[in-house]
């Protein structure tokens, strides 16, 4: 059940009116049936994956909290293990089995290992990093184990963070299913305000955008680098867009029935520094990465070398995370490879900086910050764009030719070409989609500037009422009215990790 | 919690009073699927016996419900529209006013039968359309499914009437070529309900090799086919089942798909069928603009082919039998 169908519209309600129907001690029970019904709603099968690691981390949980020593860390790599042999099997045994083959192949060996043929379970990789964090927390004492098995199940599987988080911790999840929510007028609205905002993302802004990145990036060859260019910048939004627009259905949602989940974005796009961008973009993941890899590799309290190697590491897994494709690894390997050179170059960068007195221009120094690195993250969305390696690298190669061609065209002031070519015969825009593709995404950054002088709503909130229902009726009708909607409702990019 | 039901509701009154003025604001362009009214009309009016040519578009652009009329001296009705309107639809709206002596020829596209085109319960563009000019056919609706599929296209239905007002308002709208969506449904059927509107265009053609039919076939249509069958002949009508008439080049395509379902038909349902799929098969000249729909040539040639199923089926022909009658 996808959040931006029709399903979920109806569902979404009747779970709300019955959790708040429902005594208090029923809830829980309640609330877990919804998660299996909407779970199921994928591949109903895959729910006795899912139950068999609840079980087996629901029980590792209790009994490395029961014993000590040795039997203790017995017990956390079992569970370790366990869960993440079932995101191997499903996820990454094809892509390590083909590349086995194709090493075997080239030392002349003999291997010949089947392949599997099954659907990956929706929001693997979140639900078992969700786990992994319990029996982690666990693990250190900072987590008590949780006895009451369906308020555990429930942590894992708590619907609107099910299929693609925000991935949470046990700490700030596990006592709210215990605390009594009652209905709160303001919280309710908010929840629901929430909702609608994240659904104009997805449905206004990633779905159109993906019109146009789906069919130029799906065959580079006949499409030019100009083409290819927008492309990758809409992809950029695209993405953005795709899955800021879900955390915040999921979050909204989770706001309505009175439960907090963390936030997963921080205008991401209006980041200084890759370091920065990397604390603003997908957060619930970044932070898991920092606890649970980087900082158990040594953080940033061992040699400069070492540094560098936890930081490649960290950001290589992350890539692997994402999905069982070289194309990941190595954006996460780039996203890495950024982080470091922005260490190494940090005293040349502050000494240029000083050379051409553009601390005396701060606004001007923040922007050129702000496009070189949404021009790095661009650079590196290609990656995790492209289909194959060697799309990723058509695609710079093409874009490297589109942009001598565009220059030139520019130079010579035959910028009508420009537009021509990218109003030309089989490109899926035209010119009234590409007036609303830039139109809601300029909306969308106005909104984002906007907020630096406080939450919107809150802003919102000090307006006369006449201007806040023109504002979210506007909104309302700018979903139904402005949305991409073919007749099957789109994925979200994130489900399929 | 009144506070919150109250602007809940509130809210929902406007968006629904805002789709409303965007969908009934004038002009109201009475396209192809606004021909629905004249056919509800001319069923509601009609007296049994009669003959009810149930169907898709294939029905509309094919068989002359004029020559069938004229040649049994029956009222008839062309009650095809559009494939996508769905067989459960097609069916109910017909049900009501079937009557003693009514002949009924049922002929569905092959992909109705195709569960995975969810054809069965209509698809939203079809079934939207329908309901913005004709709001009685509710009433035909038996489905969840089908009030599921119409709220979902919603949203595309009214950007698209939101996109013609903006463009006849500030006359955007560039001069169209004949694009049957567009077509007022005055000029593109006769009082009986058949498509004539092509018949003196000239033909674009159909994509050859753009329908490719697979032969993972669900009989739910045929179960239901045999409810509604069993049904009318409870009131005295005769219910035939005829394939569509389909394009030479495509169906040596589809051969083998189009012969399993001949199979699995034959097995499942409990009809009278007027002949096989290759008695409706027409060289490819014979079609306008996709592999069902014809032209006015092949819509007399399997007309024809239709009535001459019939009366072997039937045994007698209508004029022998209203003369013995008679006599």
């Amino acid at each position: 059940m996808l959040f931006n169908s029709l399903d979920f519209l109806i569902y979404f309600p009747l779970v709300t009116l019955l959790y708040f129907l429902l005594p208090h001690r029923f809830r829980w029970g309640m609330l877990l049936v919804a998660s299996c019904l909407f779970y199921m709603a994928f591949i109903p099968v895959y729910i006795l994956v899912l139950f068999t690691t609840i079980l087996i981390d629901y029980f590792a949980g209790i009994w490395i909290e029961k014993t000590a020593g040795k039997t203790r860390k017995i017990w956390l790599i079992t569970s370790i293990l366990s869960t993440c042999l079932v995101l191997f099997i499903f996820k990454y045994f094809n892509f390590f089995n083909a590349n086995m083959a194709g090493l075997a192949r080239w030392l002349h060996w003999n291997y010949s290992l089947e392949g599997l043929s099954l659907i990956l379970p929706i929001g693997l990789s979140f639900h078992t990093f969700q786990s992994l964090s319990y029996v982690i927390e666990v693990y250190y004492g900072r987590q008590k184990a949780e006895h009451h098995f369906g308020i555990y199940a429930l942590y894992v599987m708590f619907y609107p963070q099910l299929v693609a988080g925000p991935i949470e911790r046990p700490q700030h999840m596990l006592h709210q299913f215990y605390e009594k929510h009652y209905f709160e007028y303001q919280r309710v609205a908010n929840g629901l305000k929430r909702m609608a905002w994240g659904m104009f993302k997805k449905v206004v802004i990633a779905d159109r955008l993906a019109v146009y990145v789906n069919q130029i990036y799906g065959d580079p060859a006949s499409s030019h680098g100009l083409q290819l260019l927008l492309a990758t910048f809409f992809f950029a939004y695209q993405i953005y867009c795709d899955f800021s627009g879900y955390s915040d259905i999921a979050i909204g949602a989770a706001q309505v029935m009175g439960f907090k989940l963390m936030e997963n974005f921080n205008r991401p796009y209006f980041s200084k520094s890759i370091s920065e961008f990397w604390k603003r973009w997908h957060i619930s993941l970044s932070t898991w990465f920092k606890d649970y890899l980087y900082i158990p590799l040594g953080g940033n309290r061992v040699s400069l070398s070492r540094l560098y190697m936890n930081l490649m590491i960290t950001f290589l897994v992350s890539g692997l995370w994402h999905g069982a494709n070289w194309t990941y690894v190595i954006w996460g390997g780039l996203n890495g490879f950024y982080l470091l050179m922005s260490l190494l170059t940090r005293s040349w960068r502050e000494k240029l900086v000083q050379l051409t007195r553009l601390g005396q221009f701060p606004q001007l120094h923040k922007g050129l910050q702000v496009i070189t690195t949404f021009t790095l993250i661009c650079f590196s969305w290609v990656f995790f764009r492209a289909s194959s390696l060697a799309d990723a690298i058509l695609v710079f190669k093409r874009i490297f030719q589109g942009l001598g061609e565009g220059l030139q065209l520019a130079l010579e002031g035959h910028l009508g070409s420009i537009v021509h070519l990218l109003m030309a015969p089989g490109v899926p825009f035209g010119r009234k989609e590409y007036l609303l593709a830039l139109g809601t995404i300029l909306l969308l950054e106005i909104a984002h500037l906007a907020q630096r002088k406080g939450a919107l709503k809150w802003q919102l909130s000090q307006k006369p009422v006449w201007v806040r229902w023109v504002f979210y009726y506007g909104l309302v009708m700018g979903v139904i009215l402005l949305g991409n909607y073919s007749m099957a409702p789109q994925q979200f990019i994130y489900f399929q990790f | 919690m009144k506070k919150f039901l109250f602007n809940i509701i509130l809210m929902a009154f406007l968006v629904a009073g805002g789709m409303g003025v965007i969908l009934y604001i004038p002009p109201v362009e009475k396209n192809f699927y606004a021909e629905i009214l004249r056919k509800y009309d001319h069923l509601h009016q009609s007296g049994s016996p009669k003959i009810i040519l149930i169907g898709g578009s294939n029905i509309c652009y094919g068989v002359s419900a004029r020559q069938l009329s004229e040649y049994y001296h029956l009222p008839a009705v062309n009650m095809g529209l559009n494939g996508g309107l769905g067989l459960r639809l097609m069916l109910s709206q017909v049900r009501p006013w079937i009557g003693k002596g009514d002949i009924i020829v049922i002929s569905p596209e092959y992909e109705q039968f195709l569960g995975a085109y969810h054809l069965l319960d209509g698809q939203g563009s079809s079934l939207a359309e329908v309901l913005y000019y004709s709001p009685e056919s509710l009433q035909y609706l038996d489905s969840i499914s089908q009030y599921k599929e119409t709220v979902k296209y919603l949203p595309i239905f009214a950007q698209k009437r939101l996109g013609y007002l903006v463009n006849h308002r500030f006359g955007f709208r560039k001069k169209l070529p004949i694009d049957k969506e567009k077509l007022d449904y005055r000029q593109a059927f006769n009082a009986y309900g058949d498509a004539t509107y092509h018949f003196n265009l000239p033909v674009p053609g159909f994509g050859k090799g753009n329908y490719p039919l697979p032969d993972n076939f669900d009989m739910a249509p045929a179960r239901l086919l045999n409810q509604f069958s069993q049904e009318a002949r409870l009131k005295g009508a005769e219910v035939y089942f005829a394939y569509p008439g389909y394009a030479q080049s495509e169906y040596n395509k589809n051969r083998k798909s189009i012969q399993h379902l001949e199979s699995l038909l034959s097995r499942e349902l409990e009809l009278k069928f007027l002949g096989k799929p290759d008695d409706y098969i027409f060289s490819d000249e014979l079609f306008f603009d996709t592999v069902y729909h014809l032209g006015q040539k092949g819509t007399q040639l399997r007309t024809l082919r239709l009535m001459d199923k019939l009366e072997s089926e039937r045994g007698i022909s209508y004029q022998a039998q209203s003369a013995n009658e008679k006599g």
